[in-house]
């Protein structure tokens, strides 16, 4: 816990041109608020069985995703991870096929054949969400890769992964090649402390995950991953630097994960302390009371902003309810492509 | 009337590698030390100085990078040929193949294709021992969403190499290391041999040998000995195992009542099991005139001692007795 | 002592390369490490580098030639050394990978017969042959090498048989007719269906149309069978002939109330009983009648049996009343309804049926007006009796109802002809007239 207070600062925006802007401010505030409110009510549909499966949720982590993806154009790539709600909701996926497919309907954004761990929509530049820790950072260097070779101006790939996947050989494998390759891939590694249950500390020497990127040659960032403005802001930075042809960077976003691992974590490895501690700190505690402190908006208006996040997500229970379920007929059709 | 060429297995992969690439931009090549050193067995020889370094990209000694690469590529509109030096090096970067190549296209409804080729050097026979002669294929055929190519001859490499280049699927194309030398006609002009399609390469009455890769060659030479005594063998080569012709195996098996397997690959839990099943699955079983009989590798890692080595692998010696047996 | 310049082995598959040039001549001193030739294999062109430093001394093979590994290319040494001068066609250094991995002779495994002996060894296609021809494994000699039948062993099954086509092979069994003794009309004799029975081959055909049709398939009965071989042996060997009589039963009637006055019903005599007892006095009379045919005789048999047609489910079977003759109308009566009712039961034994001189088939429950009964082989006639029906008559001037019923007797024109069946039917149409003879 104390590693990470360390990195989280007073909550301020370098950039104050930011807060002249206040329909994004707003957006930004009300795309967390949905996002947690989606995981909350996929939870909640879980419980009551409705949900088959498993799902693992990122409350408390809605910066991360919302921040990043605001920093990114719809036709950058996207790799997200098995924790990706966040990630798809910020870059574009509509909520209710993603609802949909949370309840494993046909018209899903895989028709009910991936799941909440394999959200795609590729005219969102979402190259789908991955099961395998790591297994993703391959994957977004080919779709840099393809840029580079095509030569596509102004976009970069993004591939999520947290403070476990810094540990795979894929991911280690995919920094070395991305920096020996030039290519255009933002690494965002969100910091959550917490690898399932395994603290950052019991499985690396060196914490300072920045450092990854020093060992490999590119350049790295690093943010509070609990401010949105902050990690909008850093995101920004580093896709300007790496499509101004500079290849790789990484941004790590320290940040942390209030929901259990999965729906079967009893929150064994930690304290009920440590979790409020996040909880009142939690991206949108701390943003709500910037934009009121500053004067920016009022709590009614924040009141608000939580009711259209609300509605949104009740709207998208409705409908994905309605959807029809796949067809056994349809079950065997995707395996080859023509 | 094109022309007709002898040419060996080696240059008709790359002759198939060089025409793709000549005719579709987005198709590109990618692997260790393929550039300069020409591969390890020399077959990308003359690439890097038609295609540059761009298309004919070196990677790093890092299997899994490179290999989801091609599979990020091949999502975002590249047709990336991807070269594994061994095909025993799939174990290091198994997830990219299995979890992630083969999984895509169903796992995202549809929505994406990975039109991708995996070209690896496979099999035995070379002293290379047990991490660099395996003939690992049915690890791959349990994977629904991967294609498996195994060709025979250099027509067949050349041609079916250029349909899996333009297949919209993972194919995992594994060449025979010890076929690379073997010469065979080839034509002038731009074909393709279709995935899914086996070939008899001989015809005969009294005994079918269902096999692929090297052991067409073995089985071609023990039915030409046994033709002296007059038993009469024929050879079906499968050329792709997924998609398999069924139709093929079940036909032949029909025809001539008697069936001998023969696969590099090690025996137990192989592919022939498969194919045998395939045969009693269908009507076929009713015109079989004797068990079905399965001659592959031994049960154990390909030793280095060259006697050994030879005694792991189907003989023309292990086959003759297969089919004598079944006679 | 020189030292050997050899042909590289830079590979695992390489087995050959080509010298493109030397880069040295005979006598030119050479250090360590540095090249003295270029070769190329078939993957790429390469320098090869002298082992030790020296005058070059020898090359025993020129620029373009093709070498195969290990091979000795050339030597090293001091000036004035002698060297070798066969080396170019010795035999390189490493053993032949061919020699030393000469496949081992797989020794023949034992070959275990089959223990289990308790059924039938054959492969799948063995038995579809089998099948397809009608031939029974057990008596195929098998030739398999661990005690099975194989196919090959059914082809000489088949050949040791009299030549017949499948369906002629399946219909002979069915009909129990040796295929040996059958004309075949096929090539070189062979037995085709249609050399069996015409008509046999029109119902198998009309069978199997029908078949195709029909939502289910049902094996024949063991009765069905029987029953059908019986009317198909009937029907194409007996040319039958069918003649009719009407008979005027209203005395025969009349009597019968008489008797079954003060009768149980289990002891009524029915009309049936009288025609019994009728018919046997016919056959008493009418010698020929009681005459079978076998080849080019007739057997005259001299028991007065009397078949009677009794339907049962799924089938027909036909009991037989012996001595007809010896026994009073009331015994023909109680054997009769005995017999019926085990027929209806399915208890009747082999003794009770057959040796019958004639059938006596009787529809007149049905309602039947006339019909054409087919002969119950051997027999040499069949006795078809028909409902009785009220007709108006005129007898002695006067108009008065009698009760009229058809005899409607078929024959077997080999043995007799139609005058004396007229004969006999009339004198069985006097006998029903006047009932109280057949009482005497």
């Amino acid at each position: 816990m104390e590693a990470f207070v360390n990195h989280m600062k007073e909550f301020d925006v370098e950039d104050k041109t930011l807060l002249e802007d206040k329909e994004f401010l707003r957006e930004l505030m009300v795309r967390m608020m949905t996002v947690n409110k989606f995981e909350e009510e996929a939870f909640w549909l879980f419980g009551q069985g409705l949900v088959h499966g498993t799902m693992h949720l990122s409350v408390g982590e809605e910066a991360t995703g919302v921040g990043t993806t605001a920093a990114l154009k719809k036709e950058d790539y996207l790799l997200a991870t098995h924790r990706g709600h966040g990630q798809a909701l910020g870059k574009g996926v509509d909520i209710n096929d993603m609802m949909a497919e949370i309840l494993a309907r046909g018209t899903g954004t895989n028709h009910g054949k991936g799941g909440s761990m394999h959200i795609c929509d590729f005219d969102n530049g979402i190259l789908g969400a991955n099961g395998i820790v790591g297994g993703n950072g391959p994957i977004a260097c080919g779709a840099a890769l393809t840029i580079k070779m095509k030569h596509i101006p102004d976009r970069v790939c993004a591939a999520f992964f947290g403070d476990g996947a810094a540990n795979e050989g894929a991911i280690l494998e995919s920094m070395n090649l991305a920096a020996a390759w030039d290519l255009p891939v933002l690494f965002v590694l969100t910091n959550n402390q917490y690898g399932m249950s395994t603290q950052l500390e019991r499985v690396v020497k060196n914490q300072d995950l920045r450092q990854r990127a020093d060992a490999f040659g590119f350049k790295s960032y690093e943010c509070d991953g609990n401010n949105v403005l902050a990690v909008y802001e850093t995101v920004r930075e580093a896709r300007d630097y790496i499509v101004a042809g500079n290849g790789p960077a990484l941004v790590v976003e320290h940040t942390y994960r209030t929901s259990g691992h999965s729906k079967s974590d009893g929150n064994l490895y930690r304290s009920k302390e440590e979790i409020q501690f996040w909880k009142d700190n939690s991206p949108i505690v701390r943003f709500r009371k910037y934009l009121v402190e500053q004067g920016l908006f009022t709590e009614e208006e924040v009141d608000a902003m939580q009711a259209e996040a609300d509605k949104k997500v009740a709207d998208s229970i409705e409908y994905a309810k309605a959807q029809p379920q796949p067809v056994v007929e349809d079950l065997e059709a995707d395996v080859y492509a023509d | 009337m094109s022309e007709m060429r002898q040419i060996t297995y080696r240059d008709a992969v790359r002759e198939a590698m060089c025409e793709e690439m000549r005719r579709d931009e987005n198709v590109y090549f990618m692997g260790e030390d393929i550039g300069a050193y020409c591969g390890a067995f020399g077959v990308s020889k003359g690439m890097l100085e038609e295609f540059g370094p761009e298309r004919v990209r070196e990677t790093p000694i890092s299997e899994t990078a490179f290999m989801g690469a091609g599979v990020g590529s091949a999502v975002t509109g590249m047709r990336p040929i991807v070269e594994l030096m061994f095909s025993d090096f799939m174990a290091v970067c198994y997830d990219q193949i299995i979890n992630q190549a083969a999984k895509m296209h169903f796992m995202f409804a549809g929505k994406v294709n990975v039109p991708m080729v995996i070209r690896t050097p496979a099999g035995g026979g070379t002293g290379a021992a047990a991490q660099h002669s395996q003939s690992l294929e049915q690890m791959y055929l349990h994977v629904p969403g991967l294609k498996v190519v195994v060709p025979s001859t250099p027509y067949d490499a050349k041609g079916l190499l250029k349909a899996s280049i333009r297949d919209n699927n993972p194919v995992v194309f594994l060449e025979q290391k010890r076929l690379y030398k073997e010469k065979g006609m080839v034509p002038d002009e731009d074909y393709i041999v279709p995935l899914g399609k086996a070939d008899i390469k001989r015809e005969g009455t009294d005994v079918s040998v269902i096999t692929y890769g090297r052991m067409v060659q073995m089985s071609l030479g023990v039915a030409d000995k046994l033709a002296e005594e007059g038993i009469s063998v024929e050879v079906l080569d499968l050329r792709t195992l997924s998609p398999l012709d069924t139709d093929a195996i079940i036909k032949t098996a029909s025809k001539t009542h008697r069936v001998v397997i023969v696969h590099e690959s090690v025996k137990f839990g192989g592919f022939g099991g498969e194919i045998a099943s395939t045969i009693t699955d269908s009507d076929a079983f009713y015109y079989l005139d004797a068990p079905i009989k399965r001659v592959g590798a031994l049960y154990c890692p390909v030793p280095f001692n060259p006697v050994l080595e030879a005694e792991t692998f189907p003989t023309p010696a292990k086959i003759e007795a297969a089919i004598r047996e079944v006679l | 002592m020189a030292t050997e310049l050899q042909m590289p082995k830079n590979g695992m598959d390489m087995e050959e390369g080509t010298i493109v040039r030397w880069l040295k001549n005979v006598g030119d001193p050479i250090e360590k490490d540095e090249p003295f030739m270029e070769i190329e294999t078939d993957k790429i062109t390469m320098e090869s580098e002298s082992p030790v430093a020296g005058i070059l001394l020898a090359k025993l093979y020129e620029d373009g030639d093709v070498v195969p590994v290990l091979t000795t290319v050339g030597y090293v040494g001091q000036p004035g050394e002698k060297v070798p001068t066969t080396a170019a066609s010795d035999a390189p250094a490493e053993v032949k990978k061919e020699e030393v991995a000469a496949p081992v002779a797989v020794a023949a495994a034992p070959i275990k017969k089959l223990s289990d002996t308790s059924g039938i060894a054959a492969t799948p296609y063995a038995k579809k042959l089998a099948v397809d021809n009608n031939i029974d494994l057990k008596e195929v000699t098998p030739t398999g090498r661990y005690g099975e039948i194989r196919a090959r062993d059914i082809e000489t099954a088949l050949a040791a048989l009299p030549k017949a086509s499948p369906l002629a092979r399946a219909m002979a069994a069915d009909m129990g007719i040796d295929l040996a003794s059958v004309q075949g009309s096929g090539y070189r004799g062979k037995v085709m269906a249609g050399d069996l029975t015409p008509a046999e081959i029109t119902n198998v055909e009309a069978a199997v149309k029908e078949i195709e049709e029909v939502l289910e398939r049902r094996k024949l009965s063991g009765m069905r069978k029987a029953i059908m071989k019986n009317m198909v042996a009937s029907h194409t060997e007996i040319p039958p002939v069918t003649q009719n009589y009407k008979v005027d039963v209203t005395e025969l009637l009349a009597l019968r109330a008489k008797i079954n006055q003060g009768r149980e019903k289990p002891e009524r005599v029915s009309v049936n009983d009288m025609i019994i007892k009728a018919v046997g006095k016919a056959l008493e009379k009418f010698e020929r009648f009681r005459m079978t045919l076998d080849g080019n005789e007739y057997v005259l048999h001299n028991q007065i049996n009397v078949g009677m047609a009794v339907a049962v489910d799924d089938g027909l079977v036909v009991p037989v009343i012996r001595d007809v003759d010896k026994k009073s109308l009331t015994d023909v009566s109680k054997a009769a309804k005995e017999l019926a009712k085990k027929a209806r039961d399915g208890k009747l034994k082999p003794n009770e049926m057959g040796d019958a001189r004639t059938t006596i088939s009787n529809q007149g429950m049905y309602g039947l007006y006339s019909f054409t009964p087919i002969v119950n082989k051997p027999e040499a006639s069949i006795v078809g009796v028909c409902t009785t029906e009220e007709e108006l008559a005129l007898i002695d001037g006067e108009i008065s109802v009698r009760k009229k019923m058809m005899i409607c007797v078929t024959y077997d024109h080999r043995i007799l002809n139609g005058a004396e069946v007229c004969e006999f039917e009339k004198y069985l149409k006097g006998l029903l007239e006047n009932p109280v003879s057949i009482l005497i």
